[in-house]
């Protein structure tokens, strides 16, 4: 309140220019990652061909009226393949990033929250796992538990548990020193009961928009992970493995590359906007 | 004294760890209860007055087994807290209850008024259902708040209304004594008067024992019966109100009782005492902690800590001087 006072006009109007366009930032990212998902979602329904379906006659044909991303090498048409590779790529981004999460949160707040040897312990691991880089971890992962759908969404949730667990480890501890805490301990509440009723959804903002952040992250490991041939196996269609396919033709025929990467850059601007406009929206210092 | 007390807490000790220094971090010890004696009858209401970093709130803490005590002893009504088993502690914990001194950190801001105060209801089995609303409706009623506050957050009321939703809850499980710590404090001058009242007017009502934790001696004065006065951890002075701040005896009691606003411009005050403040308790001075402040203080008082001791009358002093005198 202060900080308004003492800000002149300018300043003021600038704050909410920028106030304005982030939550329109935060509405444009959700109907981008909405559509994306609806289209997942009815792709057996909306995808002009099947999206395995092999025509030797049309060979890396360019972007027409029939086939508006063009074919693949096999003949295939590129815009049912993104479509169905959606469903892959947006699947493990999701389900990865709800373990990381789930799992990631628990553990955190337990150590938060208790403190001591239990704390150390995990905040040593969650150190060296996050010392490793994203990539190398996951791909580590896949070459260790081999690629299948399943092995891919616990190696990438695996890589999303540690931050998880350091976001709500902090939130945890920064919690454990407030009264309404000491308040549930005289009341008699058991610690699961303080931890799920009060931590917990005391810290489920911060973790919310971590996680669609870290979703965007876990569709780019997806596709790298595809593009390296670490994805789930072929002909089964994913972003990444669209391409990687297309990559033997990059000069020939570009689209074929071009469209499953905008796939995922869209996909990725979508969820960042939608995670910062809830940063923003959850700050309570941009609330007046 | 034929009757016995209800809380009864003996020789408390709890001493902080603190890391201090760089590159090599050496600890020190802070003594934040040096050894506290003091009891509550039923229905009493104790003052525990001191500036602040003496140890009153950790007092509370401690009895409330918030945080582990390092030595002593605390029997409710004849059990043993600090030792007390989990369904033990359970059952103290609906005796025993605390009022905090920020209201706005002491509520989760994302429960409503319902759930706040009907959480503990059903956790001790004591409300559910269907009786959980009307039961929320009576407390919300007994401090002074309508029933359409039910459905509301914390947020959408004034500190004061805060409080006595915190109040409320303090009382939902039906203690026989509670902790007040600071109640007021944090509450502008106009509505600390209605809460004191509103706290005076329940403990009647309900019988209750108050262990009322303040800085404000005026406030202390007007609303307990007996008053313990604490420096650096230590217990100074003890005895009934109006005798211990009619006539203190502590020289500290005496500094607290002087640099208290009191509106007669034609009193003196009696001692001249050093500004400043209290010694740092990472740090405390030989003898009696009070020393560096004290203007009586002779050299025995450097040397060798006072003892409590009995008094003329009810009370009791912590102080070589009352001894020889």
């Amino acid at each position: 309140m202060s900080l308004a006072a003492s800000s002149g006009p300018p300043s003021r109007r600038h704050s909410r220019l920028t106030r304005l366009t982030r939550s329109m930032g935060l509405v444009i990212g959700l109907a981008v990652v909405v559509l994306m998902i609806v289209a997942a979602l009815v792709a057996p329904w909306i995808a002009p061909f099947d999206p395995d379906d092999q025509d030797v006659l049309l060979i890396l044909s360019a972007p027409d009226a029939t086939h508006w991303f063009g074919t693949d090498a096999f003949g295939r048409d590129v815009l049912s393949r993104v479509l169905w590779g959606a469903r892959v790529s947006l699947y493990v981004g999701f389900v990865a990033t709800a373990l990381g999460i789930v799992i990631g949160s628990a553990i955190g707040i337990v150590a938060g929250f208790y403190g001591g040897l239990i704390d150390r312990a995990v905040s040593a691991s969650t150190d060296i796992l996050l010392s490793f880089p994203q990539l190398i971890m996951g791909l580590l992962l896949v070459a260790v538990l081999g690629a299948s759908l399943t092995n891919l969404i616990i190696a990438i949730a695996i890589t999303a548990v540690p931050a998880f667990i350091r976001m709500a480890r902090s939130s945890a501890l920064a919690m454990r020193e407030r009264d309404f805490i000491d308040a549930c301990r005289v009341l008699g509440y058991s610690d699961l009961r303080i931890m799920a009723v009060h931590i917990l959804p005391n810290s489920l903002d911060e973790l919310v928009v971590m996680a669609s952040l870290w979703m965007a992250s876990a569709i780019r490991t997806e596709s790298t992970l595809a593009f390296i041939g670490l994805s789930v196996p072929p002909p089964t269609a994913t972003w990444g493995g669209i391409v990687r396919e297309g990559f033997d033709n990059l000069l020939d025929a570009p689209w074929l590359a071009l469209f499953p990467s905008l796939a995922i850059l869209i996909v990725m601007i979508g969820l960042n906007m939608v995670g910062d406009g809830l940063r923003d929206a959850t700050d309570p210092r941009a609330a007046t | 004294m034929t009757r016995a007390p209800l809380l009864d807490i003996r020789d408390l000790r709890k001493t902080y760890r603190v890391k201090h220094g760089w590159p090599i971090a050496r600890t020190s010890h802070v003594r934040a209860l040096d050894g506290i004696s003091l009891s509550v009858m039923p229905g009493e209401v104790l003052g525990v007055v001191g500036e602040s970093g003496c140890g009153k709130s950790t007092l509370a803490r401690v009895a409330l087994r918030l945080q582990p005590a390092d030595g002593g002893d605390v029997r409710f009504d004849g059990v043993n807290v600090l030792a007390a088993s989990r369904s033990e502690l359970r059952q103290l914990r609906r005796r025993m209850q605390m009022i905090f001194q920020d209201p706005s950190s002491s509520l989760d801001g994302r429960q409503r008024i319902i759930e706040a105060l009907g959480e503990p209801l059903r956790v001790h089995g004591l409300a559910s259902g269907a009786s959980l609303r009307p039961t929320v409706a009576r407390l919300l009623d007994e401090v002074g708040l309508p029933a359409s506050a039910l459905d509301r957050y914390p947020h959408e009321f004034s500190g004061g209304q805060r409080q006595r939703i915190g109040i409320a809850r303090a009382l939902a499980l039906g203690p026989d004594l509670i902790f007040a710590d600071e109640p007021v404090s944090a509450l502008d001058v106009s509505v600390q008067a209605q809460i004191l009242q509103l706290l005076g007017t329940i403990r009647a009502t309900r019988n209750l024992a108050l262990v009322f934790i303040s800085h404000d001696l005026a406030v202390v004065r007007a609303f307990c019966q007996r008053v313990v006065v604490m420096y650096l951890g230590r217990i100074v002075e003890s005895g009934d109100v109006g005798e211990v701040f009619s006539a203190p005896k502590h020289p500290y009691t005496q500094l607290l009782k002087a640099s208290s606003p009191e509106p007669n411009p034609a009193k003196k005050i009696a001692l001249s005492f050093q500004e400043g403040e209290p010694p740092s308790p990472l740090n405390p001075p030989t003898g009696c902690h009070f020393h560096p402040r004290c203007p009586l203080a002779v050299d025995r008082c450097r040397q060798e800590a006072p003892v409590l001791r009995m008094v003329a009358g009810q009370g009791a002093v912590a102080c070589h001087l009352t001894e020889t005198g």
